[in-house]
């Protein structure tokens, strides 16, 4: 028969020891990862996290019981000798207790968890806050102050119905606000793909599911800036599908209204006179309708982007073409069906790159000669 | 005598080795055939793990740029499950399971070796679609509308139709093994003395049954979709985005369990043996695989918690409520070494570490079965340690179990004990250092299925940890390689019954002969070979009173 | 060790080849049951789709594009009728063979055959006078959903006329008895198996809506 030598399974040991060292160190070497959620902001967050911890210390338990029992049963019956054990074919009072107890112990968490469900999904009648949230490929545009039909419309485009409506561009996702202590109603709608609304210090998500509109009521209790990503596979630019959400209270929020509603009136700067003009345009995601275009040296240029996309919106971004390396236009957005003129200052000679910088894969050469 | 006239293969003229191997219809090559192709797919899945992980490893783009890595790990959760573990759960059955139930071959030999040849082929058409234009990218779930034509290429289609065929290999075999095991038994098998592992195979068959042609409707819908304008899936044009997840998740629940089933059924055959005991509570454990099979067609929509579209108490209880028969099965193998006479081989030491493993993945499905916290991890790492848990911990564990248990019967040859060991320890390792951080990744907030995360995101560390850990597993399964080829080019160990085991597949020789029985012995318990060997005298009644089949 | 068939107690080598095949159903035909199984869940897959999408249109329903109606072709009561009678009919053929009266069977499948294949010819007309009132697999929802269902029901209709075919040439060089039916038996359990998805069809598609 084969048997371990005695040096192998002292090693075993050994490798065992160290990679439960190794395993904990990770652990606690984190910078913000450890076994709890990070500290939950809103009111239901809160909940949730009692709820983990009550689940996480019964897991624990059961977790330490049972490895517990195995690594018993594994040093204390290994073999001694050739004698048959007792053939103990089972034990009904035994299997009745392991069947009885984890049923007990799963009914309980059970009814502890619809208890928070109850409070974490209700709905407030009169929240203080809607904000309608639509996600794109790739990129979240955030409506304040959009009309009541959002409630069920499924295919909206916040903008001029709105008060204002927020973009972010490239990775840098548009920056929300919202007022502490109040309750906050988030609609979330899809122009494509499915993508999911994630603030992790919120403890919660919800997809944003194309053909339906979802929402959830939230009452944020700690100011801070929090970061939120999509959490739904939504293509090749779901890595990158971030926004930004900043908690203060209300009278800094309703400043902040204030200047974004007067933020939106304001017309874009009309086109320098004289400048020289590049035609854009747009029909999918895929790519721009040409892919390279020139352009004299040292005039300002007029990029006149159509977006015949019918479903998400685009922009046109110079790479490489301020004097500090920086990007030129690109905002705003053109919408699904708009045509925006974007005014570029005088380029030097050389080749640049254009790019929308919400679908990155977008690109086309610009000569400048 | 008598008996060669049952075997399908004595063939009265010389054929080619290769010949044989391509036209057989005897179940045992067909089992090893399998076995041997799943393993292939699992390094292929394997390396397209470990470039995931390579590129993880830090922040910004290494080597897979985002529409490769989007392909990488679709492909590589399409493989794993359905060209790794399916195939190879359903080799070992096809190999083990006529021989436990003491038959000569599969109920129907040629659907048989069908079931078999569909499987590379399939494969390669679900491969092929790397050098047409790119693998599917939706994820192995390939949620509507990101699979739709409109925004996922050729490869999707490739993707359908593999698995469609896949599936039709699926349903074939999950009809001839439950053919088999119904018609095939040996005088005195009656069910409630067929080895666990038979019973396992059984309800896995059911739900295969049960199960894939709904994912079959499904990949058909989807196929209309994007080539005949169908509008299904489509709610521009009238359809339900959700209704596909419905679909998917219907089948995709069982589907778990379909991987997992056979797992417990290898561990409840090793266990017994290197612990010289019966298996403890085999009726509970019969009960428990019934209701874990019935019960795991009414759990689909815990993976639909965070859609805001499905009933969320039912889902939630019927999901906590699964964790009571595998719990049942948990305990009844701790109970099956309690009081044995323990020996540590490679396969104990794997069905060890699957019990340590499994467990951790279990009890984080049981935090997901809570909504309120599925709400917080739905589509984070955690799942994905959960899913690993289980399946690589648990599927996968079980499978190398069973291939250091079974490859002495195959071949005649054991496998080295000195590698196997090193094999297990590296992996027990590499796997709980790959695996648990994801859990800590997951709290924190780290999505899934990103190709790239800030660097100031606080996740690098355990990345690198879990990166370190995948590599660790990659040496593990090279140990194991080795071990395979040189034992292969070696002599033969092994005896016909090297484990002093207790199923008929033990009382042949190794490896059994084309018609696989010259004589059974007689069968009065679930452990036949047992009671030849020690004579019954003494433990008489082998199963415990009030098991009502006794003669 | 020493090797334990030289202990071996029982020796069964003729029961090896077919365990307990004598008993109970005959291997085959549980396999076309179990195989029935599968393509029940498949429908029931299609099925599921319908309703779920069904239940979400409420009155609203066919959804159709706009102008367009969908009008039922008075044709499929008779095809219903014929499709029902037809499983009588092989039934009866069944009936027969199990008796030895192989002409009976003959005659029975003959007969079932043309009948599956006027169900066909039904469905043909049925999806040309669809289209002229401009309803498709593409288009609306209700297309893709009547198209693919009673498309693949008739791809297995289709099916059963081949299998049916294939028992009647082995059926007139006399291959069938009393007692070795079994491909009979299989091709008529298939052949209800179809009938009854078309009842589930004719009443969800044509009766209820
Ligand atoms: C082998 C495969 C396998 C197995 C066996 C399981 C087993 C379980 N799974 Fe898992 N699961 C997957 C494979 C598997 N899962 C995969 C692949 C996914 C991801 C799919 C994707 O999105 O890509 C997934 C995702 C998944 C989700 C969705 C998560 C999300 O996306 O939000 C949920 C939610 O409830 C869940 C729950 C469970 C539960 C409760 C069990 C239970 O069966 C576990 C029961 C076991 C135990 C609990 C341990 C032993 C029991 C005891 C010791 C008794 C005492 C215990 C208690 C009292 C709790 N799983
Ligand atoms: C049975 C199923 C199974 C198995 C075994 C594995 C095994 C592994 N998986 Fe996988 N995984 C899934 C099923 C599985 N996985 C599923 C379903 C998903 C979800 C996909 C989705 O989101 O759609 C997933 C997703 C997934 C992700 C998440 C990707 C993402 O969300 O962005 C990661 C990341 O680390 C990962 C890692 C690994 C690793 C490191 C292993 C390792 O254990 C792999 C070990 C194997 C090897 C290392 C191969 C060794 C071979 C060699 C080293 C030699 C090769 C030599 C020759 C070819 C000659 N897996
Ligand atoms: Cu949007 Cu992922
Ligand atoms: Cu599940």
């Amino acid at each position: 028969m084969i048997r371990a030598p005695h040096r192998a399974r002292q090693s075993l040991k050994v490798v065992a020891a160290a990679s439960l060292v190794a395993l904990l160190a990770g652990a606690c070497q984190a910078d913000s990862a450890g076994i709890f959620p990070p500290s939950p902001v809103t009111e239901q967050g809160v909940l949730t996290q009692d709820l983990y911890r009550f689940v996480f210390a019964i897991a624990t338990a059961i977790f330490l019981l049972v490895e517990g029992l195995i690594v018993w049963a594994v040093l204390r019956y290994r073999r001694r000798d050739d004698r048959l054990p007792v053939q103990t074919h089972g034990n009904l009072i035994a299997e009745a207790a392991w069947t009885v107890i984890p049923a007990l112990i799963v009914i309980v968490l059970f009814v502890m968890s619809m208890q928070a469900q109850g409070k974490i999904e209700a709905k407030s009648a009169a929240p203080d806050v809607v904000v309608d949230v639509v996600g794109f490929q790739w990129q979240w545009t955030i409506g304040y102050g959009c009309p009541d039909s959002y409630d069920s419309a499924t295919n909206v485009q916040p903008g001029q119905d709105c008060d204002f409506a927020l973009t972010g561009a490239g990775k840098q996702g548009p920056d929300l606000h919202v007022p502490t202590g109040q309750t906050i109603r988030f609609r979330l709608h899809s122009a494509d793909v499915i993508h999911a609304f994630y603030v992790p210090r919120f403890l919660y998500k919800k997809d944003v599911i194309p053909g339906r509109v979802n929402s959830f009521d939230v009452v944020v209790e700690q100011p801070g800036t929090y970061a939120g990503q999509c959490a739904e596979l939504c293509g090749i630019g779901h890595a990158g599908m971030f926004l930004s959400l900043t908690a203060e209270d209300r009278g800094a929020y309703d400043a902040w209204y204030a200047a974004q509603v007067e933020g939106a009136k304001q017309t874009p700067a009309p086109t320098q006179a004289g400048a020289f003009t590049i035609n854009l345009s747009a029909t999918t995601a895929a790519g721009f309708d040409q892919t390279a275009v020139s352009a004299p040296a040292d005039t300002p240029l007029a990029i006149v982007f159509q977006n015949k996309d019918q479903t998400v919106q685009h922009n046109v971004t110079v790479l490489n073409a301020g004097p500090d390396g920086g990007s030129a236009a690109g905002q705003p957005n053109a919408q699904p069906g708009q045509t925006v003129t974007y005014a570029v200052p005088p380029l030097k000679a050389g080749t640049y790159t254009y790019i929308c910088s919400i679908h990155p894969n977008m690109t086309g050469t610009l000569t400048v000669q | 005598m008598a008996t060669t006239a049952l075997s399908p293969r004595v063939g009265a003229y010389p054929r080619s080795r290769v010949y044989e191997w391509l036209t057989t219809t005897d179940h045992k090559k067909i089992g090893i055939m399998y076995i041997t192709s799943a393993y292939l797919f699992f390094l292929v899945g394997g390396l397209m793990a470990l470039a995931i992980r390579t590129e993880l490893a830090a922040p910004g783009t290494q080597f897979l740029n985002p529409d490769i890595y989007n392909q990488a790990f679709t492909m590589h959760g399409t493989t794993m499950i359905f060209f790794f573990v399916m195939p190879m759960l359903a080799g070992f059955a096809n190999y083990i399971v006529p021989l436990q139930i003491g038959a000569a071959d599969m109920a129907f030999p040629r659907i048989n070796a069908l079931s078999f040849w569909i499987i590379p082929f399939s494969g390669l058409l679900l491969f092929s679609s790397f050098a047409l234009g790119g693998a599917a990218a939706g994820g192995w779930t390939s949620y509507t509308p990101l699979s739709e034509a409109k925004y996922a290429g050729t490869g999707q289609d490739l993707w359908l139709a593999g698995l469609l065929l896949n599936g039709v290999s699926s349903i074939l075999g999950a009809i001839n093994l439950l053919a088999t095991i119904f018609k095939l038994r040996a005088p005195g098998m009656t069910m409630l003395r067929l080895p666990i592992f038979v019973w396992t195979v059984l309800v896995t068959s059911v739900l295969l049954i049960f199960a894939v042609p709904v994912l079959a409707s499904g990949l058909v819908m989807l196929f209309i979709d994007r080539n005949y304008g169908g509008a299904f899936f489509d709610p521009a044009a009238g359809g339900d985005t959700v209704l596909w997840q419905h679909v998917f998740w219907f089948f995709g629940h069982p589907e778990v369990y379909i991987l997992i089933l056979p797992a417990f059924g290898i561990i409840s055959e090793v266990l017994p043996v290197f612990s010289r005991k019966p298996l403890f509570g085999y009726k509970a454990f019969v009960l428990a695989t019934v209701s874990i099979g019935v019960l795991g067609f009414g759990v689909w929509a815990h993976h639909m918690f965070t859609t805001g579209a499905v009933f969320l108490p039912f889902f939630s209880i019927t999901t906590f409520l699964i964790s009571v028969p595998t719990g049942v099965k948990m305990f009844n193998w701790i109970a099956t070494m309690w009081r044995g006479k323990l020996r540590f081989t490679t396969a104990m030491l794997f069905a060890v570490g699957f019990l340590a493993s499994f467990l951790i993945g279990g009890l984080d499905g049981a935090f997901s079965a809570s909504t309120p916290i599925d709400f917080a991890l739905q589509d984070t790492y955690w799942i994905v340690s959960h899913l690993h848990y289980v399946l690589f911990g648990g599927s996968a564990f079980a499978i190398m179990a069973a291939t250091y248990y079974w490859f002495p019967k195959m071949t005649g040859r054991f496998l080295d004990e000195r590698l196997g060991k090193v094999h297990f320890a590296i992996m027990f390792v590499g796997t709980h250092l790959t695996f648990f951080p994801m859990h800590l990744l997951g709290i924190s907030g780290m999505p899934r299925r990103i190709q790239d995360y800030a660097p100031n995101a606080g996740w690098q560390d355990l990345n690198v940890l879990a990166t370190f850990g995948s590599y660790l597993i990659g040496f593990a399964i090279l140990v194991l390689l080795w071990n395979i080829f040189a034992t292969l080019r070696g002599p033969r160990t092994a005896g016909d019954d090297p484990w002093d085991a207790n199923t008929l597949e033990w009382a042949t020789t190794s490896p059994p002969p084309a018609y696989n029985f010259d004589r059974l012995p007689e069968i009065r318990s679930e452990r036949p070979l047992f009671d030849l060997k020690h004579g019954g005298a003494g433990h008489a009644p082998a199963l415990p009173s009030g098991e009502g089949s006794q003669p | 060790m020493t090797a334990t068939t030289d202990v071996l107690t029982a020796d069964h080598p003729a029961e090896l080849a077919q365990g307990h095949g004598d008993r109970g159903i005959n291997t085959a035909l549980l396999g076309m049951l179990l195989f029935i199984s599968s393509e029940i869940m498949f429908f029931a897959g299609l099925f599921a789709a319908y309703f779920s999408v069904r239940a979400r249109y409420g009155s609203h329903w066919p959804a159709l594009p706009e102008g367009v109606e969908f009008n039922i072709n008075p044709l499929v009561i008779v095809a219903t009728l014929i499709l029902l009678s037809s499983s009588g009919v092989i039934q009866w053929g069944l009936g027969r063979i199990r008796k030895g009266d192989r002409r009976g069977l003959n005659r029975a499948f003959a007969l079932t055959m043309l009948m599956g294949l006027a169900f066909l010819a039904f469905q043909a007309t049925d999806y040309v006078l669809l289209a002229n009132e401009g309803i498709s697999l593409n288009g609306s929802i209700f297309g893709s959903l009547f198209f693919t269902m009673t498309g693949f029901h008739g791809a297995h209709v289709l099916g059963g006329v081949i299998g049916i075919g294939i028992i009647l040439s082995r059926g007139m060089t006399g291959q069938f008895s009393a007692r070795n039916h079994v491909a009979v038996e299989a091709v008529s359990a298939y052949w209800h198996f179809v009938d009854v998805v078309w009842i589930f069809l004719f009443l969800t598609l044509y009766v209820l809506r």
